[in-house]
This record gives structure tokens, sequence and C-alpha cells, in this order.
């Protein structure tokens, strides 16, 4: 779905439901999932429907995985480290500006 | 710096001499912290306070920089630079095909970047602000605004003289059917993955919209070699009349045109398809297979894998919402804005706004209204005179006329469509996080709920992790057409003022902090703050009622 211009950067590798992905140094969680080619990042709680991350910027929090363990993490701001583990979310729900513990 | 330990205040030299601002600041005789505050939860204080690293908050921190003033930048990116500028230090550093394809208006950046990095302001980057408030205003003169950040999983306090709230602009979402599926993302949302990681579609992209950004992004994308199908243009066709009316202004910045018919240009040589579209609809199942739309009247569908949609930016305005300032809904851009005066100064003394989240203008523009904004915060700690304020502010000025004029222009050529502004599909979602649906929202009104606020309570729109960001214009839209009345042109939204309407039952949801995302623990180290305890039991809040303990 993309690819990546021809610039140098060192390679970080992390955990995807079980895969191992190789990432650029720098890469926000959400950047590193669509350059492995993943577009659907979570389920929504109210019909499980799948979505993935619209804005990029930290605005729309379509992009929520679960990071560690730690559902409701906003992909796309947050800076993608190795041996990271993440997981799509499925339905875990999320009240106006509170994350769940 | 913001030290993940240290829990005391930071002194501050070179407090401000016994000058009283414009509209005076009662008494203030020294703008140093109260030292009486001590060991409790405020972590940090500054003269200036400036929320947001993009073109209005590096401008204005190298602005008070230049008279003195501590200045303390938060922003909860990596780097400094804002949506234009992202990443911009890295890429011109080492990536420099990335740089080709942004192109030099992008690599100009760095230099802006720089000035920021060696101008002494603190810069506290991957810090989130999640309230600005004025609860100490009466407990301390010296810095009566308070913010709550969250840095680093732990929330601090930082209390400040003046506060510049420079948070920029987000795309306006585009209620279009299928616009939810995976796939469709936000024309500057694609681009902000080419910025920070080099990221070009190389799947069939179709890109649809309005405003400038789409056709610089389709050009970045092309120039990377992009398999982008087709540009289809979704203002109405009528607009561009309009425009014309109003090209005088644009003549006000000859250059700026210039490079938007060279846009035009570069996309026709590179064989990009640029056609009007009307009645946009993505198709697809799990995820984006094609579009259709009308074009000339006749129905034409084309295959993607991804779709880029863009209906101009609206100002982020969560914070100051949330902190129950005057608002305006600003007519031609269709978008909610605090209402400032010729500094951005808000409806609260002290608290200024700049860039695109006070007026959308642009670059230049946040680079010239911060600039302002900190003279003003200048002349506020005695730094400056009213005379030599107004002589340093005169070149920022004119230089803000001409873009106002230009971006009038833009304003008409570019105004979304009905079918964004005012969507009637019934079936189309606009509450992304809790899935309303149009029908719902029309239901709700029908049976006679006043204002989106109340629709909250009826639909839960609204009232998911977006916290209204996506829906809320168009919400509003879809109660102003139903009510006739509309949200009122310019109608004052603020909760004070005797001219304005109330934001609860006109115009906006209301907005509580925090307005970004945290959790009670990450609180807990505020334990005993006035302010936490009382979010805790704000309704909403899925442990309302119960204290911080
Ligand atoms: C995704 C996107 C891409 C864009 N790309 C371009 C482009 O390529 N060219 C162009 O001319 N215009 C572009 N624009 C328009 C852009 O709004 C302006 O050109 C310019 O960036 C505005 O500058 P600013 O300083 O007002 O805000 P911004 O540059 O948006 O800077 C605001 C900063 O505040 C930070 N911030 C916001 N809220 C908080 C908070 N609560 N806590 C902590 N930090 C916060 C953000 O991280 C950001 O760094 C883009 C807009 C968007 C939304
Ligand atoms: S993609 Fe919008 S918040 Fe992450």
């Amino acid at each position: 779905m993309f690819r990546r211009l021809p610039d140098p950067a060192a390679i970080v590798t992390f955990d995807f439901e079980g895969a191992t992905f190789d990432a650029c140094e720098g890469d926000s969680v959400a950047a590193a999932l669509l350059a492995n080619g993943v577009l659907a990042f979570r389920t929504t709680p109210v019909s499980g429907t799948p979505r993935g991350p619209w804005c990029l910027i930290g605005e729309c929090h379509e992009c929520l995985v679960e990071i560690d363990g730690e559902p409701n993490r906003q992909a796309c701001m947050i800076e993608v480290r190795a041996d990271m583990r993440v997981r799509r979310q499925h339905g875990a729900r999320m009240v106006a500006g509170w994350r769940e513990e | 710096m913001i030290d993940g330990r240290h829990d005391c205040l930071v002194g501050i030299d070179g407090g401000a001499g016994g000058r009283t601002g414009r509209r005076s600041t009662g008494g203030q005789a020294d703008a140093r912290p109260a030292r009486g505050l001590q060991g409790s939860v405020v972590n940090e204080t500054a003269e200036l306070a400036i929320v947001g690293a993009g073109p209005a908050g590096m401008s204005a921190a190298v602005a008070a920089r230049e008279h003195g003033i501590d200045t303390l930048v938060l922003d909860e990116q990596t780097a400094p630079g804002g949506q234009i500028y992202r990443n911009v230090e890295t890429v011109t550093a080492g990536r420099p095909n990335t740089a080709r394809v942004l192109g030099e208006d992008y690599v100009a950046g760095a230099a802006i970047v720089r000035a920021f990095r060696e101008c002494g302001a603190r810069y506290s980057p991957r810090t989130s602000v999640w309230e600005v408030s004025t609860v100490a205003r009466r407990a301390d003169e010296a810095a009566p605004l308070e913010l709550g950040i969250l840095q680093g999983g732990v929330a601090r306090l930082v209390r400040a003289h003046c506060v510049i709230v420079a948070a920029g602009a987000r795309e306006r979402a585009a209620p279009v059917p299928g616009a939810l599926l995976p796939g469709v993302m936000g024309v500057g949302g694609a681009q902000s993955l080419l910025k920070s990681s080099g990221l070009v579609p190389d799947a069939p992209a179709v890109i649809a919209g309005s405003g400038p950004l789409v056709y610089l992004v389709a050009c970045q994308l092309a120039r990377a070699g992009a398999p982008v199908r087709a540009v289809l243009l979704t203002m109405s066709p009528g607009r561009f009349r309009r425009a014309a009316g109003a090209l005088p202004q644009a003549l006000a910045m000859p250059g700026e045109l210039r490079k938007g018919l060279g846009w035009r240009r570069a996309l026709a040589g590179r064989g990009v398809k640029v056609m009007h579209a009307s009645d946009l609809a993505i198709i697809g199942d799990e995820r984006v297979e094609a579009v259709r739309f009308f074009h000339r009247g006749r129905e034409r569908s084309m295959d993607a894998s991804l779709v880029l949609l863009h209906e101009g930016v609206i100002p982020n305005a969560h914070l100051t919402l949330a902190a129950q300032l005057d608002h305006v809904r600003d007519e031609r851009q269709h978008g909610f804005r605090p209402a400032v005066d010729e500094w951005g100064e808000t409806s609260e003394r002290g608290l200024l706004a700049a860039g695109d989240c006070a007026h959308v203008l642009g670059a230049q523009a946040a680079v010239d209204s911060g600039r302002l904004a900190a003279l003003e915060a200048a002349y506020r700690l005695g730094r400056i005179d009213s005379r030599r304020r107004d002589a340093l502010a005169k070149p920022h000025r004119a230089s803000l006329e001409r873009r106002r004029r230009f971006q009038e222009f833009l304003d008409f050529a570019f105004e979304p469509g009905a079918a964004v502004l005012r969507p009637s599909d019934p079936a189309v979602t606009v509450c992304r996080c809790e899935e309303v649906t149009i029908a719902e929202i029309e239901s709700v009104i029908a049976r006679g709920c006043p204002g989106p606020d109340q629709a909250k309570a009826f639909t839960r729109c609204g009232m998911g992790p977006c916290q209204g960001r996506m829906c809320a214009t168009v919400v509003s839209g879809i109660f102003a057409g139903r009510r006739g009345a509309g949200t009122g042109a310019d109608a004052g939204i603020g909760t004070r003022t005797g001219a304005g309407v109330d934001v609860d039952t006109v115009g906006h949801y209301r907005i509580r902090p925090p307005v970004k995302p945290i959790t009670v623990g990450e609180l807990a180290a505020l334990e005993g703050a006035g302010p936490a305890r009382e979010m805790v039991r704000a309704p909403g809040h899925p442990r309302a009622g119960r204290r911080l303990v």
C-alpha cells in the first residue's frame, strides 16, 4: 500500500500480533504498521467494523491500538521502539479524554 | 526543562519590572513565581508558556526571547516544526529524496526551526497539554494561568504569567459515504507520513476534496511517482464565480497565486487527471475498493486502494473551548475559533492565541500572529512600552493584512460544498467514535433537541475518544440546516459576553478538560490539586462522582 523513499534510516524490529515487522527509527507506530501493509488498526466497540488511521496527527483517535498490553494508545503519536508488542484493538471503549488503565 | 524527577519550582531570573499591562493586571509588582508554592503540585513556572512548536509557536518564542522573556514551549510532537514543517530537521539533515519530493517551501522551514532551537526558550517535546485554566488567577497574581500537561505518563502543572496557544489546525472531516473504511485518510494525514517516514502510496490512490493542500500534496505525491489516479474537486463549480469577484484580493499575494497556478500546471504535466466531482461515495467492504461520483452529470467509478480526502482545515480550538473562552463561528471558513483582539488576546486576560488555531491563514500568517502575540506578552511583562510594541508590530500587521485579503479569495474559491457542511444522506455516520448516523441526529432534532450539546445525551455523539473533534462542525451544520435560523454567522458562542449566544444551545458541544487522553493513574501525581479532583467528578468520566485518591 505504501513504499518508502530510498533515504537512509536505521531499522528497528517490533512485534505485531506475533509477526516480526521492520520499521525505521523515528516512525510512529501508525507509519510502521502502514509501511507493513496493515490498514485496519482496530474494530469499533459499537458495530465491530474495522477502522484505520485517518488524521495521523493525534486528533481523530481512529488509530487506537494495544501497545505492550495497554489499550487505547494512539498509534500515530507514539514512536515505535525495538521489541514493542503491538496488537489490533478490538472494541475497547474509551470515553472522552479518559483512557482506561 | 521539565524534569521527570524534580517536583519543586524552577526559579526564574529576570522577573518582570513593575509596569502593569494595558488592561491592568491589578497590582502585579513582580512576575517571579510565588515562592510560597514550593512543594505544591505546580511543577514548573514560566513568564510565558507557549502551546505548540509550529510556525506560530516557534516565532512567538523567538520574539519573546528577543525581549528576554523566560519562555517555555510545550509540544506533543517529537521535534519542532508543527504540521507544515513536521520532521524538517531530520529530513534536511539526511533524507535527500524526501526533501526533494516535499519541495523548497518545506525545506525552508529548517531555518525557522534553527532560529527557534537557538533562541534560548525552554522546549519540551513529547508533552501534551490537556488543559489551560485560570483557576490560579486569585491565588497567584504573578503566574495566574495554569496548564495541565502530560509528559512520559506523568501529569504535571505549569504556571505562567502569559500563555500563547498556538495549537494549529486539523483537517475537516468529510462525511461522505464510505469515509470510515480503512484506506481512507486525510490528505494532510498522508502527507505527514511522507514527512515523518518517507512513505508514499504505491497502490492506486484517488485524492478528493477542496483546498490548496489538495493541489500541493497531489504534486508532491506525483513527484514521488505515486500512482495518483485522479484529483477530484468537490467544491461546487459555482464557487469560482464568487472567487473571481475576489480576484483583486488574491492579487494581494501574487506569488501565492502563481504558486497555485504552478501546481495545476505540474499536475497536468505529469498526466494527473484533475476533474470536478459531486456525490462522492467510497465503495468497499472491509477496505477501500473504488470511488463513485458524478462528473458532468454522468456517474463514473474508479478503482482505488487509497482515498485521500481534504475539505480544508479548521482551528484546533479544543483547548480554548475547554477553557470556556468566547468563541465565534467563522462564516466563511465554517469553523469555530476563539474570539481574539488585534494582538491575539482571548476573552481571558494574558491568554493569547496565535496561528491557525486562532484563524486559519497559513504558515506565514502564523509567523506574524505569533510575533504579535509575543510583543503583547513583552508589553504585559513590562519589557517594552506600548510605543515600542506598536512600532515593532507594524511590519507584521501589514503582512497579516495582505494574507487576510488573500485568504478571502481562498475561502471563496475552496468553500466546501453542502455535501460536506450540511450532509443529508441519513445513512452516513457523523460521529466516528460512537457511530452515530445523520438519521439519528435528525431524529433527535425532530423530537425537539435544541442543540449539539444536548444531542450528546440522547445519542452519545461527540462523547467518544476524539471528544467531538471530527463531528462537531458537521453536527452543528445539521442543526443549523434543520433549524433554519442557522448557528449564526459569526454568532458569539461565548458563555459570558452579553452579545454571545450560549455555547450550550447554539454552535458547539461543550468541551471539558482533559482534551488529551489521560488515565486516572497519570493524574494521580496531581493529588491535592483542585482542578484534577474536579475533573474526575466531571460528568462523562467513567468514574464520575469518585474522588481522586
Ligand atoms: C496535517 C496537516 C498538514 C499540513 N501541511 C501543510 C503544508 O504542507 N503546507 C502548508 O502550507 N500548510 C500545511 N498545513 C496547514 C497548517 O495548518 C499551516 O500551514 C501551519 O502549519 C500552521 O502553523 P501553526 O503554527 O499555526 O500550527 P501547527 O503548525 O499546526 O503547529 C501546532 C503545534 O501544536 C502542537 N499541539 C497542538 N495541540 C497541542 C496540545 N494540546 N498539546 C501539545 N501540543 C499541541 C502540535 O503538535 C503542533 O506541532 C497543514 C495542516 C495539517 C492539519
Ligand atoms: S490517526 Fe488520527 S489520532 Fe491517530
